[in-house]
């Protein structure tokens, strides 16, 4: 609709509304969660249960509150970022005293879990901050101001240290060596995925980009691949080299087998096909023709052109190929376990497969965090491969819905 | 222009029947894949039949895509009126943040919050659903051009009306947009919904790999990938419908 100007409000909706999301968690769901063993059910407990902690939590959601109704935008921005990293240490250190307090006379068995409630309020906190960080909406604020937020409560976390009482933290204290080494093991398929995917991608994406005929085939085969689910694209994977590798003990030998790391380095590197050749090819075929014809008057060759002039112009695009692909990878590297890699996937499912949660998120959390990590990362690259005199005129206007497609 | 497109809408029913007829075809499963891998005791997942797990793929994802659909839609909308504005930046960032996070990591994340089985699979696969469909909804009615609504309300329509007849009609081909990358990513996480006992292709595929049947693993992976590729290209098709119908 075509309203001309916003009226001026009085106070941040935005911000009310982050504020309401945390009283809803508040008041409304359990805090923690209370159970005899990291396994059975457990019982709810509100803030309550964080003793004095619980006031400190709700003056902060009061001045959350009081946030969103300030004076002037600038003062109404600045109380709502308090009041956010407020909440989160807030609620950290409440987690703390919480998980003390209810298991002091419990069996060391007993597990303290963090409860729906600590979530919805984290998601409020995040709203809250985000409604703060609004009024200077830089790029570099928008994308990590939610991994400052964790960085914030895991720091709060290490400082008040009551939170390893959390059932969380004694999951990954029991599976320390076991939790890196997925961590690692996750990093190394999908980088080496990644990294096949590139080397790959980009001269097919050259080659679409010179030849009409290559383009079609690429373009339909990738994007067939892409909508496959990846369940079904690893077993598809798997059935065949299970049968190569019984056929051929040499390359049994290197690791060609069904079951293994093979079927998943090679389903991630063929998912990250799509987004790399498309945006190789998008990027090479928007490169300004008077830059290409500018070359060729000062006497480049035609690799000349392609190495100076092409591919500095194309390279932004092609970064950006590379971070969807580094997210929609760092995501599907975790179903890579059922072909028997060793990746973060394992606690995931071992943990749904156990019905125990706190497992479940030792896996997941991380998951997550890689993939935000990636986002950012390779964004930040995109932008220190754009060639200084583009870096105003080129705003990505690739296809970007390449992020679809297959768990 | 009308010829090319009936055709491929044919071609596109007459798969469709050929994969119902594939997945009720029990023999020739049986034999098929019993030729293949003589070794194996049974070559079938015992646990159904592919009928049963075709529907119970469908019903996930039918479900838990016409809620995305239902929700998602309205609140893109939403956050482009006057009412909603202001909420525009946080839905933007919190869809872009969003579609960051694995499909799987938020399924699995469901699980200790929601509980085990169908409808919480189904709220899982319906939040993670929303991302791409708010984020096509938000698209395709900021790209409809401010000249041509404000001569929609120049000729006297309402708020409704230009929303109901300009709007959304030109929107339609990039709000399908999304709806077709939303139901691909649906299909591809329900597979994974057979390793937290909602049932669907995964069972046969997940339950293959675990026990090394290969019987089962083709069982189940062969029509899953052919059920993703055609449901894409029906709503392609579809996508492409909508572009000649405001074109």
């Amino acid at each position: 609709m075509t309203d001309s100007t916003a009226s001026p409000t009085r106070f941040d909706r935005v911000a009310l509304t982050g504020a309401l999301v945390t009283l809803v968690g508040a008041a409304v769901l359990p805090f923690v969660e209370l159970r005899a063993n990291r396994l059975v059910p457990g019982s709810g407990h509100s803030l309550a249960a964080a003793g004095p902690w619980a006031f400190v939590v709700w003056g902060v959601i009061a001045l959350a509150f009081v946030s969103a109704v300030g004076p002037s935008a600038k003062a109404r921005s600045a109380a709502s970022t308090a009041g956010a990293y407020g909440l989160v240490a807030a609620i950290a250190w409440a987690l703390g005293a919480a998980a003390e307090g209810l298991l002091a006379d419990m069996s060391p068995v007993a597990r303290v879990s963090v409860g729906g409630g600590a979530w919805v309020m984290l998601v409020g906190a995040a709203i809250l901050g985000f409604a703060g960080a609004e009024e200077r909406s830089r790029f570099v604020v928008r994308r990590a101001g939610p991994v400052v937020l964790l960085v914030v409560a895991v720091a709060g976390a290490l400082v008040s240290g009551g939170l390893d009482r959390i059932s969380l933290a004694r999951e990954f204290a029991v599976r320390q060596e076991q939790f890196v080494s997925l961590i690692l093991g996750h990093l190394a398929i999908t980088g080496a995925s990644l990294a096949a995917g590139a080397a790959i991608g980009v001269p097919l994406g050259l080659l679409a980009a010179r030849n009409r005929r290559v383009r079609g085939v690429a373009l339909a085969v990738t994007g067939v691949i892409e909508t496959i689910p990846s369940l079904a694209l690893l077993g598809l994977l798997v059935v065949p080299l299970a049968a190569l590798g019984a056929a051929v003990p040499w390359l049994r030998d290197l690791g060609v087998r069904g079951i293994g790391p093979a079927p998943g380095f090679i389903a991630l590197a063929l998912y990250s096909l799509l987004p790399v050749v498309r945006n190789t090819y998008v990027g090479l075929t928007s490169v300004d023709a008077a830059a290409i014809d500018a070359g060729r008057g000062m006497g480049m060759s035609r690799r000349q052109l392609l190495f100076r002039v092409e591919l500095p112009l194309a390279a932004p695009l092609v970064m950006e190929g590379l971070r969807v692909a580094a997210v929609l990878l760092t995501g599907i590297a975790t179903l890579t376990v059922f072909a028997g890699a060793r990746t973060l996937g394992i606690l995931i499912f071992e943990g749904l497969g156990q019905f125990a949660p706190d497992l479940i998120l030792l896996g997941a959390l991380p998951t997550i965090a890689l993939a935000v990590i990636a986002d950012i990362g390779m964004s930040a690259l995109a932008r220190a491969v754009t060639p200084r005199g583009v870096r105003v005129a080129v705003q990505t206007p690739a296809p970007t819905f390449a992020e679809e497609a297959a768990a | 222009m009308k010829h090319p497109t009936r055709i491929r809408w044919a071609v596109i029913a007459v798969a469709l029947v050929g994969f119902a007829l594939l997945v009720s075809a029990e023999g020739m499963w049986r034999d098929l894949l019993g030729a293949l891998f003589p070794d194996y005791r049974t070559v079938v997942h015992p646990r159904g039949t592919l009928v049963d797990f075709t529907l119970e793929h469908l019903a996930l994802v039918g479900v838990s895509s016409a809620l995305t659909i239902a929700v998602g839609v309205p609140l893109g909308i939403w956050v482009t009126r006057r009412s909603g504005r202001e909420f525009r930046p946080l839905v933007s960032a919190g869809v872009d943040l969003g579609q960051t996070f694995p499909p799987v990591a938020v399924l699995a994340l469901a699980m200790p919050v929601l509980g085990f089985g169908f409808w919480p699979t189904i709220v899982a696969l319906f939040l993670y659903g929303l991302f791409p469909v708010v984020s096509g909804t938000i698209a395709g009615i900021e790209s409809v051009p401010p000249a041509v609504t404000e001569a929609a309300v120049g000729m006297g329509m309402s708020r409704w009306q230009v929303l109901a007849r300009v709007e959304l009609p030109l929107a339609a081909r990039v709000i399908m947009a999304g709806v077709r990358t939303s139901v691909a990513i649906n299909i591809g996480t329900a597979t994974v919904g057979a390793a937290i006992g909602t049932g669907g292709l995964g069972v046969p595929i997940i339950g293959g790999l675990a026990v090394q049947n290969m019987a089962y693993v083709l069982q189940g992976a062969i029509p899953a990938a052919l059920l993703a590729v055609l449901a894409d290209a029906l709503l392609a098709q579809a996508e492409e419908g909508l572009g000649v119908a405001t074109g």
